[in-house]
């Protein structure tokens, strides 16, 4: 804490709690009156939607977790006796379900701006780390929440991937033995997966404050990606930014409503209203939307082989586990692969260039992902997976040698007046 | 801005009351029994459900559209303060 003198609140209760625990001191002015640059866009929003649907996500799960048995035989059941008995069940669980697709809208625009205007450059190295932990906490709670229902589709997502890390040498089957709960995913599976889709959103919770936390200390960045010089160039938190959250949470709440209520299964997988059953496998098996661009690279890979000969360096499955875990790793190296001292796209030229090309990748991966990994198809994918690694590690360190970056604004303040 | 934050709390207290908190009908099991194999999304179309649901939807919407307008106008008059 700062060794400035507290101003005192006029109201006593207030007064009596902040001298004993300075709850509303740390509020005023870390949160209320903290200056923030004058200039933020409605992607500076995306933040506050994630958390506060962070929150729908856990109210509405603790509520469904009340009616769930998390046994192979029951599970299936419980979850339709939710959605036909239970007094709001079917809203709770749409809510649930929605929302984890929701969750994942908010989150992938988050990145996409703070890559945009290169938000996770110095000094916000240690907040964008903090934010690819959440985004893997994410993805494994989504994963497993997934296989919770003990449909054909969750039953056989696992049952892939479980089979894919199998290819690891030497630790895969010990280690998939080890995560699972046995040989096959079966009755363990099911029940360690409850437990840690229950435990894992609450990590979230502690991550999410200390990303929060790291914001605060380094300040937000803006569009223009330059630091506030004067106070001209920053405004109090509140009442503007509050007021612009606020709204923007109004608008998503009412998308969010929208779609629970008129289009319940818009996002829901094929085989997810059958039972799941080890004996038949579905003829598609397709992980949620936002899993897609990360299995179309599952996917991709081909086996690897010494030229000329028949000698397999690497088999394919092996190949698509690391072109996975290398894609999320190459997230974290961002802030160290891209040298170039200006942040925001908006004075890159070719930067810009380069991003919308990694966005029309990703989608170009999310599409892939969704077919059979056959011909044409295969091939896209190959190329796509292969691009996004030579967008991250080729291309990136090498921008600054040969891009000339427009001159900066001197001030927020001067930009805003222009 | 005092005028809007009135408008606000006018607009909470005008909440619609969700209608669809009625006791299930004695069909229900009926229903019930049918829909145990039908997919999911036909699941979420049946009776009596879809009737609740829509009916919820329509006044859930209806609230939160002009919640959403008058807190446009509290974001503007935030922005249009000097300082
Ligand atoms: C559960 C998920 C997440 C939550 C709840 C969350 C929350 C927040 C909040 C409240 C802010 C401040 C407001 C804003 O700038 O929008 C923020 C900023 C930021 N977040 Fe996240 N975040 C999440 C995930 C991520 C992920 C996955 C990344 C990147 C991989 C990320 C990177 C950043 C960065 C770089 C900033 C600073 C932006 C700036 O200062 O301009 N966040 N986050």
């Amino acid at each position: 804490m700062p060794a400035a003198p507290r101003v005192p609140f006029k109201n006593p209760v207030v007064e009596w709690v902040d001298v004993r625990l300075p709850l509303f001191s740390l509020w005023r002015d870390r949160y209320a009156m903290m200056p923030v640059p004058r200039n933020l866009n409605g992607w500076w929003v995306s933040g506050a939607l994630a958390l506060f649907t962070l929150a729908v996500m856990i109210v509405s799960g603790v509520f469904l977790a009340m009616h769930y048995t998390p046994t192979t035989a029951q599970a299936f059941a419980s979850v339709e006796r939710t959605m036909r008995e239970v007094n709001w069940g079917w809203l709770l669980r749409a809510v649930h379900m929605n929302g984890a697709s929701l969750f994942f809208a908010i989150v992938y625009a988050h990145i996409l701006r703070s890559v945009y205007y290169g938000s996770y450059k110095r000094p916000r190295e240690l907040l964008w780390l903090l934010g690819v932990v959440l985004f893997l906490l994410m993805m494994a709670t989504a994963f497993m929440g997934s296989v919770l229902p003990w449909s054909q589709t969750g039953y056989w997502s696992a049952t892939v991937v479980a089979n894919l890390f199998r290819a690891i040498p030497f630790v895969g089957e010990p280690l998939v033995t080890w995560l699972i709960g046995g040989p096959e995913v079966g009755e363990a599976t099911l029940r360690r997966f409850f437990a840690l889709h229950y435990l894992l959103p609450f990590a979230m919770i502690g991550v999410a404050f200390l990303h929060v936390a790291a914001q605060h200390v380094a300040g937000a960045n803006n569009p223009l990606g330059i630091d506030p010089k004067s106070p001209q160039d920053t405004v109090p938190f509140h009442p503007r930014y509050t007021s612009r959250d606020l709204f923007g949470l109004a608008v998503f709440v009412l998308v969010f409503a929208a779609i629970v209520f008129f289009a319940p299964a818009a996002f829901v997988a094929p085989a997810s209203d059958i039972p799941a059953d080890p004996m038949t496998t579905p003829d598609v098996i397709v992980p949620a939307w936002y899993f897609l661009p990360f299995f179309a690279m599952l996917r991709s890979v081909g086996d690897l082989v010494v030229p000329f000969t028949a000698i397999v360096l690497i088999p394919a499955q092996l190949g698509g586990v690391l072109a996975l875990f290398g894609a999320l790793l190459t997230l974290l190296l961002l802030p160290w692969l891209d040298r170039s001292p200006v942040r925001s796209a908006v004075f890159r030229p070719l930067y810009k260039k380069l991003f919308w090309l990694l966005v029309l990748d990703l989608a170009l991966l999310g599409y892939v992902g969704a077919q059979e990994p056959e011909g044409l198809c295969r091939l896209l994918g190959r190329l796509a997976t292969a691009y996004y690694f030579l967008h991250f590690l080729i291309f990136l360190p090498l921008l600054p040698r040969i891009e000339k970056p427009q001159p900066l604004p001197s001030s927020i303040a001067e930009a805003v007046r222009e | 801005m005092k005028r809007t934050a009135a408008l606000l709390l006018l607009a909470l207290a005008l909440a619609p009351i969700p209608a669809g908190a009625s006791a299930p009908s004695p069909t229900t099991a009926v229903h019930e029994a049918e829909a145990a194999q039908a997919p999911l999304s036909l699941l979420w179309d049946a009776e009596p459900l879809q009737a609740t649901r829509l009916r919820t939807g329509a006044g859930v919407l209806a609230f939160l559209a002009v919640f959403a307008v008058l807190l446009y106008i509290l974001q503007r008059r935030a922005w249009a303060k000097r300082s």
